[in-house]
């Protein structure tokens, strides 16, 4: 490993380390449930080694005069035992100068990534690397297959890359200007932290129906969450606003890059109050939308935007401390008041089938915050599918209508699991 | 196995009641926990998630206590020297006391920053301070031609000795160490600008600035020129 490294943040991580802070964490986690308890000893060790793999991971950040770099760390990450709720904010002071963290509990791998770091997909490499290693440690008989990237391999220079400069094409700049989204609003947990809730499906069953109503899975669930927060908070009011999910993109699936850092666009579903509700419409509406924006034509230009704004020669001399202002008043503007939640769908993970048997299930938990205080990660392993509802604020009403809708309407059978920390705000 | 019938869905067993409708549920709940019961005290009794909370609470209320008292004694004073007014703005000499007693509690003694940028926002809120005090006093100007070239002085020789002997935090260090390097030549610009009178302490100031970065280039110029590449990098 090249001891004197250093990368610049990727044109998506650059907004990352400006906004995070206690409330708004910028942290997602990843966590793989096996069917054994863990070893924390193996776990260490798998951790050591996988990092090594992972170059763009094992870093610190840095303050430049204009930009925050990340260089290279060697320090051990160390891992811990679970103490706090998911998706917390990371002080690489306490952490060897990490923005990651791995965690452990009962038979459960949690891996948080600062999204400055990474996207989902490249934390998924991440911890498919870490449970093939921590099972062939452990003394399992697994063998990686083409899905895992070894511990052992020299990582190649385009899993570091910054894709948005090289899928970067000149191209009409969009407006800025969108318009401002339903807000959710609740009473914000106090001490902060975060309230997930995750409803474990059959993948088969999910996708029979949403293919029985000719939409994708996802579509689906945007249209479930859409129903949920309409009916719980605006059925009965006067709304103007629309509501807008965020629906994070990975596109490696549309341009063929292999970087492990970020490299995704975010398209935003938007239903106005005034149309219509019933469920086939939204579910028609939604599909026409994700179908329209998710083409290469309609994202080339966000790609644009996001380049030109970064190579803009202002942005690039203002000092970083002015920066920083700036951007926190443009994410504030542009980045939490047009949306009304983030639903992110990572996918099926693909382990080799000799991985596979030892895995249980897989969880993404979105970071959830005051200006955009419920989140809906999804991700599935071995025909489970988890829909983890992440939430900052007291009010469980959209959660219950989300997993209702789906057991009671949908007849879809749901198993609920649940970090309590509502329970235990309540003793305070 | 357990199941909320009012939702319709099936619970994790380590549950007791339902998460979605908040009814409890029958039967007990099994001792292998899907999640931390995040109540857990240590042995003295505190909440464990909650120490980070009362340690962030306790150092805001600090910070608003001393917020408040600034604003209270710059009040007090303004309206004593406008009560009392005879043509001397006493109350500035006040004011800018308190302003830089006030940053140096919270950016010196209070802050968690690097000894090299303590050093830095001192030397620069120092200065100004000095700089508003000579400004007051009529036919006064020893604190702008001696006070501020002495001040960048000592603070660019101490970050250098800083930088030369603490070799594990060079990193940590040389971000704020070339700052305070380039604020070094300021008293000869002034100078030249004709606001200072005095040139043998600005010619010190500026001299030790550039000895000072002369002695990194000389002594770690691949080093030193490599970082300026990422520090500079836009």
């Amino acid at each position: 490993m090249n001891t004197n490294q250093w990368y610049r943040l990727d044109n998506a991580a650059k907004i990352f380390p400006t906004i995070s802070r206690i409330e708004n964490s910028a942290t997602y986690r990843l966590a793989i449930t096996l069917i054994e308890e863990i070893d924390p000893d193996i776990l260490q060790k798998s951790v050591d080694q996988t990092l090594t793999r992972y170059p763009t991971l094992a870093v610190w950040l840095r303050r430049g005069y204009f930009w925050y770099f990340f260089e290279n760390n060697e320090n051990q990450l160390l891992i811990e035992t679970e103490t706090r709720t998911p998706c917390g904010h990371i002080d690489p002071i306490y952490n060897n100068g990490y923005l990651m963290k791995v965690f452990y509990f009962g038979k459960r791998i949690s891996v948080e990534t600062h999204h400055s770091l990474s996207d989902g997909s490249g934390a998924i490499e991440f911890i498919k690397t870490l449970t093939y290693t921590y099972l062939k440690m452990s003394g399992k008989e697994v063998d990686p297959g083409d899905e895992i990237l070894l511990p052992d391999e020299i990582p190649s220079r385009y899993e570091s890359e910054d894709s948005f400069h090289k899928y970067y094409q000149p191209c009409e700049r969009q407006p800025i200007k969108e318009e401002d989204a339903f807000m959710i609003r609740g009473t914000v947990f106090k001490p902060f932290g975060n309230h997930v809730d995750t409803g474990v499906v059959d993948v088969q069953e999910i996708r029979k129906l949403a293919k029985s109503n000719g939409v994708t899975i996802t579509t689906y669930l945007v249209a479930r969450l859409i129903r949920s927060v309409y009916e719980e908070s605006m059925q009965f009011g006067l709304y103007t606003e629309p509501i807008k999910i965020a629906v994070p993109v990975n596109l490696r699936g549309i341009f063929p890059s292999k970087t492990l850092r970020n490299f995704f666009s975010v398209v935003h579903v938007v239903v106005k109050p005034d149309e219509s509700m019933e469920f086939a419409d939204l579910l028609k509406s939604i599909q026409a939308q994700l179908v329209e924006k998710t083409k290469k034509e309609s994202l080339y230009p966000k790609i644009a935007d996001h380049v030109e704004s970064e190579r803009f020669f202002l942005s690039r001399f203002i000092p970083l401390g002015l920066k920083n202002i700036i951007l926190r008043f443009a994410y504030r503007r542009y980045g939490t008041k047009v949306k009304t939640a983030t639903i992110s769908n990572l996918g099926r993970v693909a382990f080799p089938d000799s991985v596979s048997q030892w895995v249980d299930r897989m969880e993404v938990v979105f970071y959830p915050s005051t200006g955009s205080p419920l989140n809906l990660g999804i991700s599935s392993v071995n025909d489970k599918m988890s829909i983890s509802i992440s939430r900052c604020i007291v009010e469980p009403g959209i959660t219950k209508r989300f997993f209702r809708g789906l057991s009671k309407e949908d007849g879809i059978h749901v198993k609920i699991y649940s970090n309590e920390w509502e329970a235990f705000h309540e003793k305070l | 196995m357990k199941n909320c019938k009012r939702c319709s869905v099936e619970l994790d067993d380590a549950l007791t009641r339902c998460p979605l409708c908040q009814q409890p549920v029958e039967g007990e709940a099994i001792e292998e926990r899907t999640f931390p019961l995040y109540g857990q005290r240590n042995e003295k009794g505190e909440l464990i998630e909650d120490h980070d909370h009362k340690a962030r609470h306790r150092k805001r209320r600090l910070q608003n206590n001393f917020v408040f008292g600034t604003i209270l004694l710059l009040s007090v004073t303004i309206v004593m020297n406008a009560m009392t007014f005879n043509g001397d703005y006493w109350g500035v000499y006040v004011i800018s006391s308190v302003l830089y007693l006030w940053f140096s509690v919270k950016h010196t003694i209070l802050s968690n920053n690097r000894a090299c940028r303590k050093i830095l926002l001192q030397a620069v809120s120092l200065s100004v301070f000095l700089a508003v005090i000579d400004v007051m006093i009529p036919d006064f100007h020893s604190l702008i031609d001696y006070g501020i070239p002495v001040v960048l002085t000592a603070a660019v020789g101490v970050e250098g000795m800083l930088l030369h002997f603490r070799k594990s935090r060079w990193k940590s260090y040389v971000r704020d160490f070339f700052v305070m390097d380039l604020l070094g030549y300021i008293p000869i610009l002034l100078f030249v600008v004709g606001i200072i009178d005095v040139l043998w302490p600005s010619v010190v100031a500026a001299m030790v600035s550039f000895l000072t970065i002369s002695s990194q280039f000389a002594f770690s110029f691949k080093r030193f020129k490599d970082e300026l590449r990422r520090l500079l990098h836009h």
